[in-house]
């Protein structure tokens, strides 16, 4: 059962979204993105329809994704639970509503590079797809995710 | 009988064959990307890969091409957008495959059953808001498409680009239409329409055009359709909301690096919108005194009448979340406007 937050379970999700027609159907992508849990960082490269180079990253990496997507722990499990119960994001867990709510905003290029970060917006709808598809994984949560040793 | 009928054939005319000799680089081949296919982008390659600074010619002659004998390249009309800093983007082939790929259907793609039941005033609320959108994308239809019969060949990554801001256009026209009309609300209100006469009537320059409609009006578009989807009564508005504005930050993304390489390359030219943007937004101004936008949107967004003094504060969170954008942008674009912004919108700021 993947761990969130985990190469594994970002893996197990981008199975899912290459396999599925509905992102497929949403278009091609072309965007570095990351997420931010607690202290560990992870990377993934979303290039035409493949989604690869799942890694973990050091914080500083960052600085070279196009943009990378940051809340509290508590707040991850919570748009995944919700994500789990509805078999996509209630409203107001969805990536638009939650970089419009939060105090701070979700999405971030961490050059302060607005370009880059409209990335966000412009190709909103296959990541929302994506997040929502990881209904379909049975997750186990590993929060507040300290940094790796 | 097949021996007669060929002696009867009349004799083959001496072939010409010059057209032989009319290629700047043969055997020039473009890299195929395994998942994307062969792109717009790809295909500038080789010789073919040359944009050039000025585009002399003024027909319809494509890129690379040769004009037939006897043709000289004059102007036949039109096309007097020549110089690559009037119009140019590094981005515009790879946004033009984007738009394509990502091209959506409102009679398909949106659940319209599941928007009906809604209090009347919540619905009436939504279809003025319609309207205004409505109109706003049939504004940025005519606004766009004057303008691309001036753009030479010379940068047809631009031109099938904008096509492509066209259709999308054309499609936010019709899907807040469908949106007002489904549940019985019908049209509301046309908006008072200073911005948009502005917009068609800015002649400067297609740069200029561009800052305006992509940029002023632009980020204000997506801001509405992303506070749209996030405090959605339905799915219907909140699918609607999100996938338009996918499409809007892409006209937004041409902008920003169209803008950016006019600065960068006329000089004074940054100067210059600096002071044009402060009169603009004094034009936006006028508009937004107007209170049946904001009313309608706070009506929305506090779930009725009832809540619009919450929603109040929502639209004001709206209105200031897009000036920060809007200056954002222009930061990166190289317009530092943050000095002379108009005290309209520095009200917004603090507010």
């Amino acid at each position: 059962m993947p761990v969130f937050p985990s190469t594994e379970w970002l893996e197990a999700v981008a199975q899912r979204a290459m396999a599925d027609e509905r992102y497929r159907r949403y278009g091609r992508v072309d965007a570095l993105v990351g997420i931010k849990v607690g202290d560990r960082q992870f990377r993934m490269t979303f290039d035409v329809f493949d989604i690869r180079d799942i890694r973990e990253i050091a914080n500083e990496d960052l600085r070279d994704l196009d943009f990378f997507l940051l809340m509290e722990p508590e707040r991850w499990q919570a748009m995944l639970d919700s994500v789990k119960a509805e078999g996509h994001a209630g409203l107001d867990y969805t990536l638009n509503t939650l970089d419009l709510k939060l105090p701070d905003g979700l999405a971030i290029n961490a050059m302060g590079d607005g370009y880059r970060m409209d990335k966000f917006f412009r190709f909103n709808e296959s990541l929302q797809r994506f997040f929502d598809l990881s209904a379909e994984v049975e997750t186990t949560f590993e929060l507040p995710a300290p940094a790796a040793d | 009988m097949v021996q007669e009928r060929q002696q009867e054939r009349p004799p083959l005319p001496s072939l010409d064959m010059s057209w032989k000799t009319q290629t700047i680089q043969w055997g020039t081949r473009a890299p195929v990307h395994k998942d994307g296919g062969l792109t717009l982008e790809a295909i500038n390659t080789g010789a073919y890969a040359e944009i050039p600074d000025y585009w002399e010619d003024r027909t319809r002659m494509p890129r690379g091409a040769f004009n037939p004998p006897g043709s000289s390249g004059v102007a036949i009309g039109g096309y007097y957008l020549r110089h690559k800093s009037d119009l140019w983007a590094d981005n515009a082939a790879e946004l033009y495959e984007e738009a394509i790929s990502r091209r959506w259907s409102s009679a398909e793609s949106i659940p319209w059953e599941k928007c009906r039941g809604l209090p009347d005033d919540v619905e009436m609320a939504i279809a003025q808001v319609s309207t205004e959108l409505s109109q706003q994308a049939s504004i940025e239809i005519e606004v766009v498409s004057s303008w691309l019969q001036q753009m030479s060949y010379g940068y047809h990554e631009v031109k099938v680009f904008l096509a492509t801001e066209n259709f999308d256009a054309g499609r936010h026209f019709e899907v807040f239409r469908k949106r007002a009309l489904v549940n019985g609300g019908g049209l509301g209100l046309e908006s008072p329409g200073q911005v948009n006469r502005m917009l068609l009537e800015s002649r400067a320059g297609w740069t200029e055009t561009s800052l305006l409609v992509h940029i002023l009006r632009g980020v204000f578009t997506r801001t509405v359709y992303r506070y749209l989807a996030a405090y959605a009564p339905t799915e219907v508005e909140m699918l609607i909301g999100r996938r338009a504005a996918q499409d809007k930050t892409r006209h937004i993304a041409y902008a920003m690096q169209h803008i950016k390489y006019a600065v960068n390359h006329v000089p004074g030219q940054g100067r210059a919108f600096n002071a044009g943007l402060t009169q603009a937004e004094l034009v936006a101004a006028r508009d937004d005194a107007d209170p049946v936008l904001w009313e309608c949107l706070a009506c929305i967004f506090g779930g009725g009448v009832r809540g619009m003094d919450a929603g109040m504060k929502v639209v004001a969170r709206l209105r200031r979340t897009y000036v920060e954008d809007y200056l954002q942008r222009l930061a990166w674009i190289g317009i530092d406007h943050r000095a002379a912004l108009s005290p309209e919108y520095v009200r917004l700021l603090e507010a």
